[in-house]
């Protein structure tokens, strides 16, 4: 199982390498199932462009899986693949009413329920739009803080506040307008800010 | 007690697992009596792990996109238009380079309309006749080396690197049945290392040489993938009888990266030098178009394109589909069934055009 070996590696080794950062694996296996993909799409009434489109997505949905160290392949990784467009895509049809139920295989398929895989790209999606509209200082601010590992310290340099306290009273109304205008176009049942 | 903010670094930090001892105890017992608290924490949560997921996920569509792009430029560069027979002593290497695109667009366009090329299927032509047409064509491509020792002294004098690719060439195809056996000129894919073909439908396939005749100028390729599922049914037949001269005919091929229509009229029942195993055709066609198919005008396949004549303008020649049909018969090794469509494509040309146009390939081959 998942010994087909793709450039002289197995199925394994690729998602090892995947897993430890190779970045070169990722364009081996882009290359190596994106015609699947696009004849899985196009022959369902989608597009080319729909068809890149749901391979990234599912090429992110899968590499979001691996990075998990507990990952285990159970089948074919072009199975699995083609299992997680075919769901992306049947959503997308349904989304849009092009057609119900009704796809036209070209390959085996696993009947997985992805329950978290639009999931995250709602999520990115609101938080993509939630900084676009937080604007400047904000979002650079929260990205060296969260993303960046920057110290306060350091932010406060950067960014010319005249103290520490000063930065960190910014980063804190940042914070809380990010998680307003996010919480609210995620639409999560929580998006309490603590009041005493 | 706290204010709003002093409490929202606490959850920071406790998120963040900053908290002594001490203070991770009093907060937990805090957490567990204040549901608002508790809430706090898990917004908290949320927010910053959403925050994390969109930053792995905007760099993993940046790298995604950068790999899309360049498996397209490959393709690109596979796909570029030129396909130049010339013989092997005299093969020049070909300079790429993006950023002088223009000027090397230039040379290529000189090596594609000079070189002449252009094969014959050499059925009945003379030695001698052979030798003039290779004359002329070693002439040209001398014309070519000094155009192209400029542009590399250009280069150099600007202290650039250069990226030299040898071999590369384009030419038409188009799918026999659906087993996944694919017609092309024998001239396209000799010598080839790798063969892939691709259309509209079909981004990349690789192919094996299953069968050749350079008598015809003619090989029968196959899918070499085992993923392979098939082509869809075959949409047009091979006809049995000849063609006559005056019927309108017209062809379908890749020139360029793009499939490209043109059409005309059979000229003679004979090609090149009277070779009674080709057509004379009026149709203009230019290096790529090599292998691919010629269809009359119910959209019914006669032959397929071979060359044309480098002194004769818009004298071209082109297999007659007959002689294919019953040389593989005869000579193949494996049984290849050949189009036979019953139903008619009808005589729309635009409808027949949309119908057969994914069975119609760009052959790339790298040799």
């Amino acid at each position: 199982m998942g010994m087909k070996p793709v450039q002289g590696i197995t199925e394994e080794e690729q998602i090892r390498l995947l897993q430890n950062g190779d970045e070169n694996i990722l364009q081996i296996i882009y290359r190596q199932y994106y015609q699947t993909i696009v004849q899985l799409v196009m022959n369902n009434s989608g597009s080319l462009q729909e068809a890149k489109d749901i391979y990234q997505e599912t090429l992110i949905i899968f590499y979001e899986k691996v990075k998990d160290e507990n990952f285990e392949l159970n089948c074919k990784l072009k199975t699995y693949l083609y299992s997680i467009s075919r769901n992306l895509w049947l959503k997308q049809l349904q989304h849009k009413k092009r057609f119900t139920n009704n796809i036209s295989d070209s390959e085996e398929y696993l009947e997985i329920p992805w329950e978290d895989a639009g999931k995250k790209e709602d999520q990115y999606q609101a938080m993509h739009t939630a900084l676009e509209s937080l604007g400047e200082p904000c979002r650079s601010i929260l990205k060296d803080f969260y993303l960046h590992s920057q110290s306060m310290e350091e932010i406060t340099e950067k960014f010319g506040y005249t103290n520490a306290d000063n930065a960190k009273n910014q980063k804190y109304k940042c914070l809380k307008r990010l998680k307003k205008i996010f919480f609210d176009s995620y639409g999560n049942d929580g998006g309490l800010s603590y009041d005493e | 007690m706290m204010n709003k903010r002093e409490t929202e670094e606490l959850i920071e930090r406790y998120c963040m697992g900053q908290l002594s001892p001490e203070e991770l105890r009093i907060f937990e017992e805090w957490r567990e009596s204040d549901s608002d608290l508790s809430q706090a924490i898990d917004d908290h949560r949320l927010i910053t792990d959403a925050f994390l997921v969109y930053a792995e996920r905007s760099d993993l569509k940046k790298k995604l996109g950068k790999i899309h792009d360049e498996m397209e430029s490959d393709q690109y560069r596979f796909q570029a238009p030129m396909k130049v027979i010339i013989p092997r002593e005299n093969r020049v290497k070909l300079i790429w380079r993006k950023y002088k695109l223009a000027s090397i667009a230039a040379v290529l366009s000189l090596v594609a309309i000079s070189a002449s090329i252009i094969t014959f299927s050499v059925n009945g032509v003379s030695g001698n006749k052979q030798q003039s047409a290779y004359q002329e064509l070693r002439r040209e491509v001398e014309r070519i080396k000094r155009s192209q020792k400029a542009l590399i002294k250009d280069i150099n004098n600007k202290q650039e690197s250069t990226v030299i690719a040898e071999g590369a060439f384009t030419g038409s195809g188009f799918a026999l049945n659906k087993e996944g056996y694919v017609l092309t000129s024998y001239h396209v894919v000799a010598d080839a290392s790798s063969i892939y073909i691709s259309n509209e439908k079909f981004a990349q396939l690789k192919m094996k040489v299953i069968y050749t005749n350079p008598e015809l100028d003619m090989a029968v390729l196959k899918v070499d993938d085992k993923d392979f599922i098939g082509f869809k049914e075959i949409p047009y037949t091979m006809r049995k009888s000849v063609a006559d001269p005056g019927e309108k005919v017209y062809t379908l091929g890749y020139p360029r990266e793009d499939m490209v229509f043109g059409e005309g009229s059979v000229s003679s029942y004979t090609g090149f030098e009277g070779d009674t195993a080709a057509y004379q055709i009026s149709i203009p066609v230019n290096p790529g178009n090599s292998g691919g198919p010629l269809f009359d005008s119910q959209g019914n396949l006669i032959g397929i394109v071979s060359g044309r004549n480098s002194s004769a303008e818009g004298a071209s020649f082109a297999v007659k589909s007959k002689w294919i049909s019953e040389d593989i018969k005869e000579h193949s090794a494996e049984k290849i069934s050949m189009p036979m469509k019953k139903t008619s494509l009808g005589s729309d040309r635009a409808v027949q055009v949309k119908k057969v146009k994914d069975f119609v390939f760009m052959v790339k081959v790298m040799n």
